[in-house]
């Protein structure tokens, strides 16, 4: 008698307990969205990227991409990180998703030179981009290198991406928590870029370089960079408000044949459009070459290439359109995302055009024409840079060196004016005194 | 005038004889940088300064308690076979908390120690109060 009272005595105390519990578990993942971060696993392989076979099948790419990308995010980033095989699992809370988009140099292990990983990482919460970031990394394997595999060089190559990627995600959500709405007026970039029908390409331009698709992505990553709420333009095509980013590559000046042959060059023209209208136009050109490594790959130039052509069109880009809110120039763009070896030429002044909203409408995939001479009073006007405080903000702060025993010093920090990222402020040492405390 | 895009370090006096170490104070990006630059160490020595370390964090000072990006940073001098003048900073480690709330660093601790390994200096700079502007 007993045992059956006890039992559901016990039972429903199971019952109370095991309830409690996934009680407070439910609440407290509805509480702290924001502090929960997940990672996609597998990595996402990009429908253009050029991967051999053997890299993609035989290295598991994306299966070890993933995983490094969770293994390390979950060390370095201080919150709650768990991986998800969908993104729907993720709910409302943050999901960090990486995108290969070119694996380069296969075949040959060490002995067929460097190996070089462009990926994209992007931050997304409930369909939204939060940050984007594209990693360039190359290796040639170390100083194991020459008697290593292409499988053991990827691995090496997407740890240390996943390590990068790691120490950008807390800066880059401190900048989205900060940066507010991302606004109406945003820039869609078109991926992957147009190629003209007239263009001069060479053979592989997509197969194996995939130049329209890295290329525009290079573009964009260089214009998320500096204008917060840009992004790809998705399936679902874009927003009334949206300023469309359309890339037309004109020209490509290739011979085949990695460094050994020369400059390798990208003519681009880009078209900023409202409502299918352009409302500017400019041409950019690039080229780059080896320097001491002449076993660089054509691919691996060319990216580079795009890479500069990026960054000429995200600075050319506010003088031709408003694009909202603008953060500042990542300071660490260039040198170590980039195969060193590297040279890019500086820009040739080629065309530069702008029109109004008058301009004529260019169905998308034709190539537009120069329109009108730039205005050189569109790029006066910069706005505030985000994140800067404003006139009359004061700080009082104590000093004090603990290795002295002494009183400290308080002094008040004080901002004068703010001209886009330039602060003039005026100090004021108030005297000494004591840490007032809580 | 500060210009918060270059991402150095900075002395700042306070008044004759007092000063203390400043790395970009608005933190714009600071988290891109590779390596700061600019340490104000003693004259004609080189610093091997470490690439930064990043982790958020919650920090208490006199003004309240914030979530702040923490930045840390070492560096040793190079000055091999250099001074072995004890009082000469040959080694540091520099913390600073920002908050993108106030747009400022909120905390700093900058400890420096000389190539004996003796402590030579613990300097704390923490926020007392924030008035924010117009």
């Amino acid at each position: 008698m007993q045992t059956e009272r006890g039992i559901p005595w016990r039972s429903g105390l199971r019952c109370v307990l095991a309830l409690t519990v996934l009680s407070c578990f439910r609440h407290g993942l509805a509480a702290d969205v924001d502090g929960l971060l997940y990672v996609l696993t597998p990595a996402i392989l990009d429908r253009g990227a050029p991967i051999a076979q053997s890299v993609g099948a035989e290295c598991e790419l994306q299966e070890v991409m993933g995983q490094q990308a969770y293994k390390y995010v979950n060390a370095k980033v201080r919150r709650t990180v768990t991986q998800v095989r969908d993104v729907k699992q993720a709910g409302e809370a943050k999901v960090v998703t990486v995108t290969i988009l070119s694996a380069q140099g296969v075949g040959g292990g060490g002995w067929s030179g460097g190996k070089t990983l462009t990926v994209r990482a992007d931050i997304t919460q409930a369909g939204e981009l939060v940050a984007s970031k594209i990693f360039i990394t190359n290796s040639r394997g170390g100083i194991a290198g020459a008697v290593s595999g292409t499988c053991w060089i990827f691995e090496r190559i997407a740890r240390v991406t996943a390590d990068r990627m790691a120490r950008w995600i807390p800066g880059a959500l401190m900048t989205a928590a900060h940066a507010g709405p991302q606004g109406e007026r945003r820039v869609a970039v078109q991926v992957p870029a147009l190629v003209d029908p007239t263009a001069k390409v060479f053979d592989g331009i997509e197969s194996e370089c995939a130049l329209p698709n890295l290329l525009a992505n290079h573009v964009f990553g260089q214009i998320r960079n500096r204008y917060y709420g840009a992004r790809i333009l998705g399936a679902e095509g874009p927003r009334p408000t949206d300023k469309v980013l359309r890339l037309t590559i004109l020209n490509t000046q290739v011979v085949p044949g990695g460094g050994f042959t020369g400059p390798k060059g990208i003519t681009l023209q880009a078209d900023v459009l409202e409502n299918s209208r352009v409302v500017a136009s400019n041409v950019f050109q690039r080229s780059g070459s080896t320097g001491t490594n002449a076993q660089l790959n054509t691919c691996a130039i060319l990216e580079v290439v795009s890479v500069a052509l990026g960054k000429e069109v995200a600075a050319w880009l506010p003088t031709a359109t408003d694009v909202g809110s603008i953060l500042p120039a990542a300071a660490d763009e260039g040198g170590q995302d980039l195969p060193p070896e590297i040279l890019v030429t500086p820009p040739q002044a080629l065309m530069q055009a702008q029109s109004t909203a008058a301009g004529p409408v260019v169905a998308a995939g034709a190539t537009a024409t120069a329109l009108a001479k730039v205005d050189p009073q569109a790029s006066s006007a910069s706005p505030p840079a985000p994140g800067m405080p404003a006139p009359g903000t004061k700080w009082k702060y104590g000093y004090r060196d603990q290795q002295y025993p002494g009183e400290e010093t308080v002094f008040t920090v004080e901002v004068a004016t703010v001209n886009v990222a330039k602060v003039s402020e005026r100090v004021v040492v108030d005297g000494t005194g004591r840490f007032r405390r809580r | 005038m500060i210009d918060a895009d270059q991402i150095t370090f900075a002395s700042r006096p306070l008044r004759p004889g007092t000063s203390f170490v400043e790395l970009a104070p608005y933190a714009r990006d600071i988290w891109k940088m590779a390596r700061p630059a600019g340490y104000p160490g003693p004259a004609g020595a080189m610093w091997r300064v470490s690439t930064p370390r990043y982790s958020e964090e919650e920090v208490r000072v006199p003004a309240g308690t914030f979530k702040a990006l923490r930045v840390e940073v070492n560096g040793a001098s190079e000055a091999f076979g250099g001074s072995v003048v004890q009082a000469t900073a040959a080694r540091f480690v520099y913390v600073a908390w920002y908050s993108p709330e106030l747009n400022r660093y909120v905390k700093i601790h900058h400890q420096t120690w000389s190539r004996q390994n003796i402590k030579l200096g613990d300097e704390v700079v923490q926020l007392v109060e924030y008035q924010p502007g117009r």
